[in-house]
């Protein structure tokens, strides 16, 4: 019986110990722990403005200069943008909007019908490292997607008239499916995209489960990775969107390899 | 009696002893062959503690893993300011106001400058996703209207060349504005139907009327053009060009002038 009674406990051992420490360093450490570093931004400010004591309101001018130098950062992207040929994309959380540019031409203006900032990126909203992270345009690095870039289809010559008129005229297919994307850009930030209001039938079902998943999956990899280096897992900044469904497909078919992005928060 | 009893009881105890003993450790299992499925199960029921412990653990711990972001989400959400990362801070002794003011000039600026790079000059938006156009003079919309973009047929022939019908994107701008312009048909127009193809300016490579009344060169010899089969406009169906419904292509014609820009995506 006593020997039953350990091995129970060797059970809960087994099947609590493992979550327990994928929680302390995967979820609380990452939390918990203070980033002391020093933004440049901060050590150029310092620099400049010395050691003067300011009067009552600092902090709210501190929050002013941290809106108005994101505001900066923000045209000064769009303007290195317009400077490729490419398009490029501008997600504008202050007025709701996501863009397409071109050579500086909004040529899309997208509104956005749902949207949720990542805590994380909330917090960082408010502190001077902002800057530095937002001060040049963000560059799509990986992405997840429910839906293809190029809906190619494959069509081989006849090889005489007759067999040209023997074939079945093509037919159109109409460019179907939930449409839901995650794009990475680093400096990190993932977006993830999705449509309003998503038919979710099955096959749609599998794809989105699948997606999520893959993402996951990629996520967790780099967590561990980092945890592999000793590094604890860095904060998730994302910003989840939800868009008219012609908005969402256009959008992710619009934007090149490496993409840039400029964001306005 | 007395004296009876107590060896009863005496053999009773030890058999009991030896019970246990066999149960315990199996040590005289050689002796006497296992009857019971007790003793298998002794055996099996422990491993199976630990095989279950193991995987549930695994599981647990994967699942922990997967799902650390939302974890980290919730807990961030969760967890007071104090209890998380460092907040804005620790530039609260300096003067920056006159930063502030600054930046503000700076980010003026620069908007007034990206806001300059839309064209004061008529200029046409392409969308091969939904198939769509837009006519616009600087912000404002002058007419929207519908097309048909490339098809993304990836067409093989007999020889192995291959064409991929699809619209470039980018910006352009109109090379060249036509009237009654005329086809010139390439190699795949007679291959896609199983024809022989002729020699490069052989007559029956020229095929005037399908293209409409109008024709805006854009380069590498894309055209935007009308057609004759209007029941497939809004639908990507062409080789590459933009074709437009009779009055659309008349307005497009008639606004854009040699030189403006044309913004694909």
């Amino acid at each position: 019986m006593r020997r039953n009674f350990i091995f129970k406990i060797l059970f809960f051992i087994l099947a609590l110990v493992p979550p327990a420490i994928a929680a302390v360093y995967m979820v609380v450490l990452p939390v918990i722990v203070v980033n002391d570093n020093v933004s440049s931004e901060e050590a150029r400010l310092r620099e400049r403005g010395g050691a003067r004591e300011i009067s009552a309101g600092g902090s709210e001018k501190l929050a002013a200069y941290i809106v108005t130098r994101t505001e900066e950062a923000y045209w000064k992207n769009r303007l290195a943008m317009a400077k490729t040929g490419s398009a490029g994309l501008v997600v504008d959380l202050v007025n709701r909007k996501v863009y397409l540019d071109i050579r500086g031409v909004p040529i899309r203006e997208c509104t956005i019908q749902e949207m949720k900032v990542s805590e994380a990126l909330l917090k960082k909203k408010g502190q001077l490292g902002i800057i530095d992270w937002i001060s040049s345009p963000h560059v799509l690095m990986k992405e997840w997607t429910t839906i293809v870039k190029q809906p190619i289809k494959v069509k081989i010559a006849p090889k005489n008239e007759t067999e040209a008129e023997a074939q079945a005229p093509e037919k159109f297919q109409e460019d179907r499916g939930d449409v839901q994307y995650s794009l990475k850009f680093s400096p990190e930030v993932t977006i993830h995209f999705e449509q309003v209001a998503p038919e979710m039938n099955s096959s749609d079902w599998k794809e989105k489960m699948k997606n999520d998943f893959r993402l996951k999956w990629e996520i967790a990899k780099e967590s561990l990775q980092r945890l592999s280096r000793h590094e604890l897992p860095e904060h998730d900044l994302s910003i989840a969107i939800r868009l008219a469904p012609d908005d969402a497909r256009a959008i992710y078919r619009a934007l090149p390899e490496n993409a840039w992005m400029a964001l306005r928060l | 009696m007395e004296n009876e009893e107590f060896t009863s009881r005496h053999v009773r105890d030890d058999a009991c002893d030896e019970r246990e003993r066999i149960e315990d450790y199996g040590e005289i299992a050689h002796e006497r062959p296992p009857k019971k499925p007790g003793r298998v199960w002794a055996i099996i029921v422990p491993v199976l503690y630990i095989i279950a412990g193991v995987l549930i653990g695994g599981l647990l711990a994967g699942a922990v893993v997967l799902e650390a972001p939302s974890l980290r989400e919730w807990l961030l959400a969760t967890l007071p300011e104090s209890r998380t990362v460092s907040a804005t801070v620790p530039v609260k002794g300096l003067d920056i106001s006159r930063e502030l003011e600054k930046s503000r000039k700076q980010a003026s600026v620069l908007e007034g400058r990206f806001l300059a790079l839309t064209p004061k000059e008529p200029y046409l938006i392409v969308s091969t996703s939904d198939n769509k156009i837009q006519l616009r003079k600087g912000r404002e919309v002058i007419r929207r209207g519908i097309c048909s973009t490339g098809s993304y047929v990836l067409l093989k022939s007999q020889d192995n060349r291959e064409w991929l019908f699809k619209t470039p994107r980018g910006m352009f701008h109109v090379q060249q504005k036509l009237v009654n312009p005329v086809w010139r048909m390439p190699d795949w127009a007679f291959i896609e139907e199983g024809k022989p193809v002729p020699p490069p300016n052989a007559p029956e490579r020229f095929e005037a009327g399908t293209l409409g009344e109008y024709g805006l060169a854009f380069g590498n010899g894309y055209l935007i053009h009308g057609t004759i089969y209007k029941r497939l406009l809004g639908m990507p169906v062409t080789h590459g060009c933009v074709r437009l419904p009779d009055d659309d292509l008349e307005v497009v014609y008639k606004t854009l002038k040699e030189g403006s820009k044309i913004f694909i995506y």
